[in-house]
């Protein structure tokens, strides 16, 4: 319910002190007597509009319909409802009974706008209406409502802009192909040219008149219309136009709109137009800051000088001066303002590194683009000596030297002597124009410059990170490697071994073991610690972070994920993965502060291994809720409502993982956002009135809402076997059509950023499947609705009349709906990137589904079976091939490796288990569908065909049953006997483990001697935070094997 | 590197690297939504290259309430701070200080006489930031933060409330040099 029904309405005076507390009290049986007996006597129809809003809020369905017959009757009549206090309540009655938007502008919208064109001249009533309409998005009659009142208060300039902005509103929420939509959008397009065109062209001391933009969200508003209605040149002439640019724009003191002009120049790639006013604006700038800065100093000259007493006069002028600032009224000093304004805004822009990098690409683009360069740099230094005391303007400074120097023609020698100048620190930027010798270079000579015996600790520490993190970077890009002579594959720039590209199994084992060993030692050095906490400084995080990733890679885990199998673990060498993640638990503890980097990487690698239960309090202690659940929810929510059906067991009482989601879509769609729109509308915010009109469709189309919808019915559905009523009509998905624009805004920026192949982001490998996309999201609504379809069932009291025609009925509804939706499903299936997206049990469950739903759609007016038969055999094949494949991985492990395998395969499938689940569960409700469909009339026995299809859908599915039964039971008994801990330390680090393995002594150890497995084992072993961390994951398994005992299948 | 301009809803996906930092509060949307609405150059964020908000200054415009007008504690027009954050990574380069500034700017644009706000008295590192920008303590609220956060004992934290005059009050009318002796109850505080 929108935020401005939640209220009832307040009574007109004339009501009486009985009525009025009647009303308050919320006692209907008197209000409706006492409001029919007023309406008798005062003939006035305020008061059956009363007694009609006091019915709506009885139970029975005759006095609940009645103010709907009444609205019905007024708008055949074309009776003209008048009275606002009589639409208030008829709005509250009818939305109190289940008025929808789509209703709203029969019902109210017309009413609303008769009202306000009975009293043009109230404000507030006009205001009410208005936002009535805007909340219910009936912009029609908002519209006719703005024109109104903007005739009638031509001289209120809010009026004004609200009319162009509800006008322009209303046009593009029309149907391209309706007439009124080129109509209204040129109405509102040449309002708002009139409004600007109206302004005088030289800087006046008058004040503007009302109807001409005068106000920065004013102008933004203009430009937002006029960016979106224009395209092209068009578009590239309108910004410039010598009568307004961004020029002018500074001169109005509009920041805004001048960045904004810009950034649309750049985009257009309207290079030599953004070089002529950028030129400008930055000689403004360096102008500006010269007088500011000679203004600072002749001030700071007068403050040193001594003070003497002023006399009487002097302090009388002072005291005018300081009037006259406080009432600018005179021309002079409005002007004077002005000036002032453009000063600031002028130096505000000229300091923006955006400014600065746009500024620095189109003097490259211009003919002498040396010289243009040169003269950038010029601007840029001047500017930045007026901002030295910021440390981020020194820092620009160095990188748009550094990106001039790139951009300029370059000479004929190459020299690389400077090359580590040339790139310190900025190796993204610019490592695609480095060649791999220049690469190679700059990470062997790193090492010089922190082997210094001289070099402090902390300086050697960062050094050492640096060039760690940097070789990293480089073992990761194509550009370490050249074609191989001797190989297929290709030689490493930096270690010469032969390797396939993008990753040097000889350079993660080497750049491990340094991390490790840098680590450990660091941590033993209480005094640098300290050092470096005080200066929030963490290299010994990263350290762990870029270590613990390539024991990752080692282990084999960046393959295709899921593409070939049930899970990225499935072959993933088991004992390099525990020690990452011990490593990176260990240093997650130590910690007084967690990173965000290492806590979401533990997150993930918890999620992974299936210690989902582990993986929550280090999720929450992140703090990832309201506003944040959109972007970052999935990074732990998704694809948890198919592994760990343990946390939906408290669903009834609204507990469920995804429970916050739901709450916060419905809160942000029906009442914040809405609250926002009128208070933009109320402020003049005009740009705001858009931005909050875009948030509420990326809210109501978002791939996150989507992904919380189908776990939270998937947990639920785990947990009941029954698949819930009305998933097809949750008035979050209702709106949301196939082929529909969804938006995936999940923020990946929490992951570290090492990797120089943004191709392959950490991210991707240590995550169950795919992200988040728009087709994954649409497959997982149709097969949600689908089961919602075939899962309906009547009512325990409904007994129709004729059963054989609701048959009918039903059949004409589920028929062309299954169709739709196979037909749906099977194109985003047969999409050539949909492996993508999905992970190998995902593409399983949703060709079951499209399976199913072609045969319900096929078969309940088919009056035989051939042509069927192989959308059964393609069911019960995918079935049987996802029994197959969780049931193969066990049995190809060797006799000795059987344990490790059966316990990393079985916590590794959870998510390819809860498919098979899911997929049991639609065949198990698509048969009992069809048997209530086509089965229960013995006047039209279901014929033989059909019960053949449905004895081998039956199997199958009973089959899948048996073998999720069988995988539940050995879950539970494989992960709950004792002795965990000491095995899972073996896998991690073997005969050290055990004691089979001396551990060496400190002493002795030197960096050539020693090995990853030892350094590793010293540093995170039992000493340390080992134990308890192997104790949480073990304790995790048996929650999740808990869990999984609470599930119900469905036979 | 980072660019400074107006805040947008869509930022509010990618505010991750401020708001995964534990100092930093993750609200609602309604009052993100009503900054924006209310006072749009008054919301403003510093963006990297890669799209990250790396910080954000959220402030308003208000006085107290008209019927106020007469009580000591009335407050005229002025501009608040109500969060600055800047993310981890990208502290000590002087994003904070660029952010209030911004604000400083919008506040003069709206004819303020001063810009205020509230910091724990234990917060040294954040008193010290403001008072370096010409922020002076006006006066302590006693108890203001219901944590002590030096003292969990204790039944609350006082507030520093401090302010820095705006270019309308010329005078110095609305700043205090020894405002830590003046103290005032919650209560007081608008």
């Amino acid at each position: 319910m929108n935020g401005y029904r939640a209220h009832r309405p307040t009574l007109r005076d004339d009501c009486g002190m009985q009525l009025q507390r009647a009303w308050q009290d919320g006692l209907w049986a008197n209000i409706i007597n006492m409001a029919r007996s007023k309406a008798k006597t005062s003939k006035d129809s305020y008061f059956e509009a009363l007694e009609l809003a006091a019915r709506s809020q009885l139970d029975t369905p005759l006095d609940r319909q009645a103010a709907w017959q009444a609205v019905d009757k007024i708008i055949n009549d074309k009776v003209v409802v008048k009275d606002p206090a009589t639409a208030d309540l008829y709005d509250w009655a009818l939305v109190s009974t289940g008025m929808t938007s789509d209703q709203y502008p029969k019902y109210i919208g017309a009413m609303r706008v008769n009202v306000v064109k009975a009293n043009p001249k109230a404000k507030e009533i006009a205001k009410t209406s208005f936002f009535s309409c805007v909340a219910n998005s009936d912009w029609e009659h908002a519209q006719q409502i703005a024109a109104v009142m903007d005739k009638s208060f031509p001289a209120e300039r809010s009026f004004h802009f609200r009319n162009v902005i509800t006008t322009y509103i209303y046009a593009a929420s029309l149907d391209d192909n309706d007439v009124k939509k080129s109509m209204f959008r040129t109405l509102a397009l040449r309002q708002i040219e009139k409004a600007k065109t109206s302004r005088p062209q030289e800087s006046s001391s008058e004040p503007l008149p009302p109807r001409v933009i005068a106000t920065q969200d004013e102008m933004l508003l203009w430009l937002n219309m006029v960016i979106k209605e224009t395209k092209g040149d068009d578009l590239v002439k309108c910004l410039t136009d010598p009568s307004y640019n961004a020029l002018s724009a500074l001169k109005d003191g509009f920041e805004t709109v001048c960045s904004t002009m810009m950034d649309q120049l750049k985009e257009l790639g309207a290079w030599d137009e953004f070089y002529t006013i950028c030129k400008t604006i930055f000689e403004n700038g360096v102008a500006f800051w010269l007088v500011e800065d000679h203004e600072a100093k002749e001030k700071a000259k007068r403050d040193a000088q001594p003070k003497q007493e002023k006399s009487l006069e002097q302090k009388a002028a002072e005291l005018m001066a300081a009037m006259d600032r406080l009432n600018i009224t005179s021309p002079q000093d409005l002007l004077k303002a002005k000036r002032a304004a453009e000063s600031i805004a002028t130096r505000t822009i000229v300091k923006d590194w955006k400014m600065w990098e746009n500024f620095i690409i189109a003097a490259s683009k211009q003919p002498n683009a040396r010289k243009a360069l040169e003269e950038v740099e010029g601007f840029l230094t001047t500017i930045t000596e007026f901002g030295a005391q910021h440390p981020i303007y020194r820092t620009q400074l160095d990188m748009a030297k550094l990106i001039i120097a790139f951009e300029t023609p370059s000479e004929p020698e190459n020299d690389i002597t400077n090359l580590s100048a040339r790139v310190d620190g900025l190796m993204r930027r610019f490592f695609g124009l480095l060649s791999t010798d220049e690469v190679t270079s700059l990470v062997s000579r790193l090492p010089s410059l922190y082997s210094q015996s001289e070099e402090s600790q902390f300086r050697k520490i960062m050094l050492q990170t640096f060039h760690l993190r940097l070789r990293y970077f480089f073992t990761t890009s194509s550009k370490c490697y050249k074609p191989s002579s001797t190989y297929r594959g290709a030689t490493c720039g930096i270690c010469h071994s032969d390797s396939v590209p993008e990753r040097c199994d000889p350079c993660l084992k080497e750049i491990a073991k340094e991390c490790i060993w840098t680590w450990k030692a660091g941590l033993e050095n209480e005094a640098l610690l300290e050092q470096l906490k005080g200066v929030g400084a963490s290299p010994y995080t990263d350290l762990t972070i870029i270590g613990s990733v390539c024991l990752l890679k080692l282990a084999g885990l960046d393959g295709l994920w899921g593409r070939h199998d049930n899970s990225p673990l499935a072959w993933a060498d088991g004992k390099r993965v525990m020690q990452a993640i011990l490593w990176m638990d260990t240093q997650h503890h130590s910690q007084s502060i967690k990173r965000q980097d290492l806590s979401v990487l533990l997150v993930k690698l918890y999620v992974l291994i299936g210690a989902a239960s582990h993986a929550k309090p280090i999720w929450d202690s992140l703090e990832v809720k309201n506003v944040t659940l959109n972007c970052l929810g999935p990074l732990f929510a998704d694809r948890l409502g198919t592994m760990a059906p343990g946390l939906w067991q408290n669903h009834v009482h609204g507990n469920t993982p995804t429970s916050q989601y739901l709450y916060y879509y419905r809160s942000a769609i029906n009442k914040n956002i809405p609250n926002s729109l009128r208070l933009s509308f109320d402020n003049g915010s005009y740009a705001s009135i858009l931005g909050n009109l875009a948030t509420k469709a990326k809210h109501k189309q978002s791939c996150t809402l989507v992904m919380a919808l189908a776990d939270h019915y998937r947990g639920i559905r785990s947990v009941d076997g029954e698949v819930m009523q009305g998933t097809w009509q949750d008035e979050l998905a209702q709106h949301i059509k196939p082929g529909m624009r969804l938006y995936d805004t999940t923020d990946y920026g929490p992951f570290p950023n090492i990797e120089a192949n943004p191709v392959r982001p950490i991210q991707d490998f240590l995550s169950i499947g795919p992200g988040l996309s728009e087709d994954r999201a649409h497959l997982s609504l149709l097969s949600e609705r689908f089961l919602s379809l075939i899962a309906y069932k009547e009512p325990k009291d409904y007994r129709p009349g004729n059963a054989a025609l609701a048959k009918d009925r039903d059949r004409n509804v589920v028929t062309p709906a299954c169709q739709d939706m196979a037909e749906w499903m099977a194109t985003l299936l047969n999409g050539a990137d949909i492996r993508d997206k999905l992970t190998l049990p995902e593409v399983e469950y949703y060709s079951v589904v499209q399976a199913l739903a072609t045969y319900v759609g096929l078969s309940l007016t088919a009056s035989k079976g051939d042509g069927l038969d192989r959308f059964v055999e393609s069911i019960r094949c995918q079935l049987i091939n996802q029994v197959t494949r969780l049931t193969e991985r066990r049995k190809t492990a060797s006799e000795a490796d059987v344990t490790r395998v059966d316990v990393l395969h079985d916590v590794s499938a959870l998510h390819a288990n809860g498919m098979l689940r899911e997929s049991a569960l639609a065949t198990v409700h698509t048969i009992r569908y069809l048997e209530r469909a086509r089965g229960a009339d013995p006047k039209s026995p279901m014929p033989k065909w059909m019960k053949e299809h449905l004895s081998v859908l039956r199997e199958a599915a009973s089959t899948a049953n048996r073998r999720l039964k069988e995988y539940i039971e050995r879950l539970s008994t494989t992960v709950n006997p004792a002795g965990w801990a000491d095995r899972i330390a073996e896998w991690a680090f073997g005969d050290l483990a055990n004691g089979s393995r001396a551990v060496s002594d400190d002493a002795d150890e030197t960096y050539e001697n020693s090995d990853t497995d030892m350094l590793l084992y010293k540093a995170i072993g039992p000493k340390r935070n080992f134990t308890m961390a192997i104790d949480l994951i073990v304790h995790s398994w048996a929650e999740a094997a808990r869990g999984w005992s609470k599930v119900k299948l469905v036979e | 590197m980072a660019t400074f301009r107006r805040f947008d809803p869509s930022d509010l996906d990618r505010i991750s690297k401020c708001n995964l930092d534990p100092l930093t509060e993750t609200y609602g949307l309604d009052f993100y939504l009503q900054y924006y609405a209310k006072w749009p150059s008054m919301f403003q964020v510093a963006e990297d290259d890669r799209g990250n908000i790396i910080g954000y200054i959220m402030g308003k415009l208000e006085s107290s309430p008209e019927y106020f007008r007469n009580y000591e504690h009335y407050l005229p027009w002025h501009a608040h701070i109500t969060a600055l954050t800047v993310a981890p990574e990208a502290r000590r380069m002087g994003i904070g200080r660029i952010l209030s500034e911004k604000l400083e700017i919008a506040a003069d644009n709206g004819d303020a006489w001063f810009m205020d706000l509230f910091v724990r008295k234990s917060n040294h590192r954040a008193i010290k930031f403001y008072e370096s920008m010409g922020y002076s303590v006006f006066r302590v609220v006693k108890d203001y933060y219901g944590e002590n956060v030096e003292d969990p004992s204790a039944g609350g934290e006082d507030a520093y409330d401090m302010r820095k005059p705006m270019k309308r009050d010329v005078k110095h009318e609305h700043i205090r040099e020894n405002g830590r002796d003046f103290e005032v109850e919650p209560e007081d505080v608008f």
